[in-house]
């Protein structure tokens, strides 16, 4: 009873997320948290000066937004996969 | 003038040299097309009968329309107006929803999701926000007016309420019905309607092969324009087949016209046109109209009729009502069983029957009850070829009638020939002769005869003969002295043999008009209808199957046209009323003789060569008189009761019969050969004739 108890609550979180993966298929860049940008301090200087880059490049890698902020998530990533191959199958 | 400067006149002498071939073009005349022009009038609209005609039919069908409609209002359409008008709120609720969140744009956010292009989604998310933020304002503005006509409505009186409810709820209702689920449904259904017009018609020609449209001279022209019917029934148009193409092969081809015109084979037909063998009419109703009943006959009035007047026999293919005169012509009914034959044929009776000056014979050889009511008012009725307890001698009954019409038509021809020219101006029965007391031999005589053809197919031979002699000489004669002769049979061909066959075939053959119903075959056909009736394309077998055909057959010869028949309904218990007034008139007339008038006509005279021949079994060539004597008095007690030996030797031998010996057992006995009362019957024939 208690595992299918467990089935339908993590049947029903999976229905919330694909659901919330299609009405909000976008969120921040775990990455950069949604600025798209990083940002550090100047070392060697007597001013401190910041300084920044984009969210992309092997630092950030594989979480990076390429400087957009948003990122698909995961389960819309795998809802786009599913539909490209079916689009391609029809 | 010199032999040189006689110039050659011979055509043979070339006088031009063969003009070379010319590759210029070669243009032809140019032919105008022929426009069709629309009626300014319709058809049905040119006379007060079709406007009288129009405005009834449409009064009846709105009538009609309006009573079903009633009816169905409170069981049918109420509850599924209340059904579907409550799906169609939600459905208007939905729809209003998703007017208010922009649902439209949906597809280009989700397009904008599988894309990664999260600059347009942001884009897009901050439109709709929006627009949600505007409409759901003019939702609340909406929802709080709702609301107040609802608080408005509780306190108007309730009739207000209804008012509002019929207004409001049939758009909703018909808002929230499947498309293909009418709520109303129509009371008339309206049938298809093929409307022709020249191109379908020509595509019909050209597809069945009666023309070709690239070849000049094989078009299929229209030397009318395309109309209406004057019943407003169907289409017609006048159709000229190329040079050489008959209405033959149009007849033919009438299953490929039809299927080319896409309507059934028996919406199509085509008559002959009397200006060229090449031109007929090609008719094409909108409806089957064979399948339509024309309903039952007017004679259920029971009010007296006249057999000098046309009868009314059913309504054509166009609905038009087709008269039968029955004076001077003989009548062929035949079919196939149960399509109507007997039906029609006592139609014909029972018209005849309500003129009480016509006297009557039915000889049935079906021996069905169709015809036993009209022994209330039949001079003689004959029930099938073997005694039975309705006629214990049909074949002695048979010959006797056949004798008394055959004497009737001496009479009636002797009359006549007496007669001063102004009682008989053309020397011919007149309707008023037929009903002049003064002369009571001068009387219509309806002969009826059911399956005619087994009289022609008794076991004895000679009785055979005998009812094809009589009936042929009738056939040839009767006619014209106002005996009117109706056979009715399911298959007039191929009866007998020999003597037998020849007289059959020309009693067949001189029938005047010939009604063929649904018949089983083309040679059945032929044999009622005639071989000419199917050269002109009349084929009864292709008459439609079916129980709402019935009654429908082709009547040829009562008039230049051949229509299609729907006959007038009377069945057994129509029969039975009609015939009884039919009796009722006689009555009062003085005109009911014979079986009808309780007489015994099977025995009302007295004719010993006759009765000597009929107690003769069948392969039997001679009987003695001590056996002759015996049998006679067995069959026939009512003349011949007492008679011994030496009597009935004595009145055959008078009526120049020659006896002789023969073998009866182990005895040598004195007796008649058969050949010899036969002879002295013929001879007795001739010497009446002379």
């Amino acid at each position: 009873m208690t595992g299918l108890a467990w089935a339908a609550l993590a049947a029903a979180v999976a229905v919330t997320y694909v659901a919330s993966c299609w009405w909000w298929p976008f969120t921040d860049c775990g990455c950069c948290g949604g600025r798209g940008t990083h940002a550090r301090e100047q070392k060697g200087k007597t001013k401190r000066k910041r300084v920044f880059r984009d969210c992309r490049g092997w630092r950030c890698w594989p979480r990076g937004c390429r400087g957009a902020g948003r990122k698909l998530r995961i389960g819309r990533r795998i809802w786009n996969r599913f539909a490209a191959v079916r689009d391609r199958a029809s | 003038m010199t032999a040189e400067s006689i110039q050659p006149t011979h055509y043979d002498v070339e006088l031009d040299d063969e003009p070379a071939p010319s590759r210029s073009p070669v243009f032809v005349d140019v032919v105008a097309k022929v426009h069709e022009v629309a009626p300014i009038i319709p058809a049905n609209l040119r006379s007060i009968d079709g406007i009288r005609a129009t405005v009834k039919r449409n009064v009846t069908l709105t009538a009609r329309r309006f009573a079903v409609h009633a009816v169905r209002l409170p069981f049918t359409y109420v509850p599924l107006a209340a059904f579907w008008g409550t799906v169609g709120l939600f459905k208007l609720l939905g729809r209003q929803i998703a007017w208010w969140w922009l649902a439209e744009q949906y597809s280009l956010r989700q397009h904008a999701a599988n894309t990664n292009d999260w600059v347009a989604f942001e884009k897009l998310l901050k439109t709709a926000r929006a627009v949600r933020l505007y409409r759901g304002i003019v939702l609340a503005g909406e929802l709080l007016a709702t609301a107040a006509v609802v608080v408005l409505l509780s306190v108007t009186p309730g009739w207000v309420m209804v008012l509002v409810v019929v207004c409001v709820l049939p758009p909703l209702a018909r808002y929230g019905r499947p498309v293909d689920r009418r709520i109303v449904r129509p009371a008339v259904v309206v049938n298809r309607v093929r409307r022709i017009n020249s191109d379908i018609v020509l595509r019909a020609y050209y597809r069945a092969g009666l023309g070709h449209p690239d070849k000049p001279d094989e078009q299929i022209t229209f030397p009318s324009t395309m109309s209406r019917d004057r019943a407003d029934t169907g289409s017609e148009v006048l159709i000229d087949l190329p040079y050489g193409k008959t209405l033959m092969d149009a007849i033919k081809a009438k299953s490929a016209i039809a299927s080319g015109l896409d309507v059934t084979e028996y919406q199509v037909f085509l008559t002959r046109d009397k200006s060229s063998v090449r031109r007929h009419k090609l008719f094409v109703a909108d409806h089957d109209p064979l399948a339509i009943p024309v309903g039952r006959t007017d004679l259920l009035d029971c009010k007296p009729r006249s057999v000098w007047r046309p009868m009314r026999l059913g309504r054509d293919e166009r609905n038009e009502l087709v008269e039968l005169y029955l004076l001077w012509v003989s009548i062929l009914i035949g079919a196939q069983p149960r399509k109507g034959k007997t039906f029609t044929a006592r139609l014909i009776a029972l018209y005849a029957a309500l003129d009480p000056w016509v006297r009557i014979i039915v000889a049935d050889g079906k021996q069905s009850p169709d015809w036993d009511k009209m022994r209330l008012v039949a001079h003689r009725f004959i029930v099938g070829t073997h005694p039975n307890p309705r006629d214990p001698d049909p074949i002695g009954n048979l010959l006797a009638a056949l004798d008394e019409v055959l004497e009737h038509i001496r009479k009636v021809n002797d009359v006549l020939s007496q007669l001063p020219v102004d009682l008989c101006p053309e020397g011919k029965l007149t309707e008023q002769l037929a009903r002049d007391p003064r002369f009571p031999d001068l009387r219509v005589w309806l002969l009826v005869a059911e399956e005619f053809q087994v009289y022609f197919e008794t076991e004895d031979q000679e009785v055979n003969k005998q009812v094809a002699s009589k009936l042929s000489q009738i056939q040839a004669q009767g006619p014209s002295a106002g005996v009117i002769i109706v056979g009715a049979s399911q298959k007039p061909s191929g009866i007998g043999a020999g003597d037998v066959s020849r007289l059959f075939n020309r009693f067949r053959d001189n029938f005047a008009v010939r009604f063929a119903l649904r018949c089983g075959n083309r040679d059945v056909s032929m044999a009622v209808l005639g071989g000419d009736a199917y050269s002109e394309g009349y084929d009864a077998s292709a008459l439609p199957v079916g129980d709402e055909y019935r009654g429908v057959g082709y009547l040829y010869g009562a008039a230049d046209a051949t229509p299609t028949v729907r006959t007038f309904f009377a069945d057994h218990p129509d029969a039975e009323k009609i015939l009884k007034a039919a009796r009722q008139h006689r009555e009062r007339a003085g005109t009911l003789t014979g079986v009808a008038a309780g007489e015994d006509m099977a025995r009302e005279y007295r004719d010993v060569l006759r009765d000597v021949r009929d107690v003769f079994y069948a392969g039997e060539a001679w009987i003695s008189w001590e056996q002759l004597a015996g049998r006679m008095a067995e069959q026939m007690p009512e003349h011949y009761a007492d008679l011994t030996k030496e009597a009935i030797s004595a009145q055959v031998r008078a009526l120049k019969a020659k006896e002789k010996k023969g073998r009866e057992g182990e005895r040598t006995l004195w007796g008649v050969p058969l050949e010899q009362v036969d002879q002295a019957i013929q001879r007795r024939e001739i010497e009446g004739q002379s």
